[in-house]
């Protein structure tokens, strides 16, 4: 007989024991379950703890600041060697110690008092705006008109006294307008103020178009107090 | 090449069990050890549950599972200090096939895989390249050593036959 045949003979004669295949079967069982049951956990919990250190890392940096602004902000001196390349406000404030240029655990460190130092006051507050305002009007009577300001990046400026109309109605004959002009004209997003009870407060224009053909800018009220008069108007009516 | 869908985990035991212990003991050649490493395997199969393509993909992957544990148990530091004490146990091996079997254990373990894969399992060279992801050349080379091995041991028994 061939090596062959004697070797798969043999091979053919090896058999596990008979209880190996039932205690593997229950350890396969038991593996499953266990298994079954620690699944659920790792892929929610795994991501939220990962959220939860990064949240907590970027939170520590925004708190204290960056470690390597310390290199040229502590003790107010620039470690020059450090880096060829330094940004222009260290530069300018090399020879100047800068309480805004230095972290929060650095100043600290250095002068506990100094926090106290870029502290404000409401009188140091200046309100360079309130200058171009008009005085507070007191209005007794329901107003066919109102003044319309519009905040731009030099201050508020005055648009023009429009019409009072009420939320629903303005919706209305935009509603109307969009309609006329397919969509050819940006409506209801330019942002401007409404002077109300003395105050100004934020509403939208909304660009509307007329019988002849130009588009006029209404404003639209918004607070309750003009809401309320327009409903009584109507009531009345 | 058996293309049939691979069985369910719970049929694999039944179906796959005697050849992954077969497998196992091919190469460690003690019962206890076999069985061992063929119920890790099948452990490992329920943890890591694998996509098979088709039910020989299926014996491929438990083939390898079996060679690799039994390379890490002969390769570990406990195997390696162990003596086997003499084995009470009736064999149910004859003296023939005893020789024939220590012959094959005596062989290191990269030719006793291929020995094990191309004369029990009978896959060709290209096929137990794939498994065990060896060039087909090398398999061909390892067993034509293996040969040269199992004549030398087998000297005056089979070794015309080889």
């Amino acid at each position: 007989m061939s090596f062959e045949k004697k070797y798969q003979q043999a091979m053919e004669k090896v058999q596990p024991s008979s209880t190996w295949k039932e205690q593997t079967r229950m350890k396969m069982q038991q593996t499953s379950s266990n298994k079954a049951k620690a699944i659920p956990w790792k892929p929610v919990v795994l991501p939220l703890a990962a959220c939860f250190c990064l949240a907590v890392g970027v939170g520590i940096v925004f708190r204290n600041g960056l470690p390597s602004t310390e290199i040229f902000t502590a003790g107010g001196q620039q470690d020059n060697t450090s880096s060829s390349v330094s940004s222009s406000p260290a530069v300018a404030q090399q020879n100047e110690p800068s309480i805004a240029a230095m972290p929060r655990t650095a100043m600290m460190m250095e002068n506990p008092v100094a926090l106290q130092e870029i502290a404000f006051s409401a009188e140091d507050i200046e309100i360079k705006e309130s200058s171009d305002l008009p005085m507070a009007i007191e209005l007794t009577t329901e107003p066919s008109s109102l003044p319309v300001w519009q905040e731009t990046s030099e201050g508020y400026c005055f648009l023009g006294d429009y019409p009072v109309v009420s939320f629903s109605q303005t919706m209305e004959e935009t509603n109307s307008g969009e309609e006329r002009f397919n969509d050819s004209i940006d409506i209801s997003t330019q942002l401007v103020y409404v002077e109300s009870c003395g105050y100004l407060q934020p509403a939208y224009s909304f660009a509307l178009p007329t019988e002849d053909g130009t588009i006029q800018y209404v404003g639209a009220i918004s607070g309750e107090y003009y809401n309320q008069n327009a409903d009584d108007t109507a009531k009345g009516d | 090449m058996d293309n049939s869908p691979a069985l369910p985990l719970e049929q694999t035991l039944d179906v796959f069990g005697d050849m992954v212990f077969r497998a196992a003991f091919g190469m460690v050649k003690n019962q206890q050890d076999a069985e061992d490493i063929a119920q890790e395997v099948f452990l490992t199969l329920v943890k890591k549950t694998p996509v098979f393509e088709n039910r020989e993909h299926q014996k491929a992957w438990l083939l390898r599972a079996t060679i690799n544990r039994c390379k890490s148990h002969l390769t570990s530091a406990w195997m390696r200090r162990r003596r086997d004490l003499e084995d009470t146990l009736p064999s149910p091996f004859t003296a023939q096939e005893n020789i024939v079997l220590d012959a094959v254990a005596a062989l290191p373990l990269k030719y006793r895989q291929v020995v094990y894969l191309h004369y029990i399992e009978g896959y060709t060279s290209v096929e137990i390249g794939k498994l065990l992801n060896i060039n087909p050349n090398t398999v061909l080379s390892q067993l034509s050593r293996a040969r040269t091995q199992l004549k030398e041991a087998l000297k005056g028994e089979f070794a015309d036959e080889l």
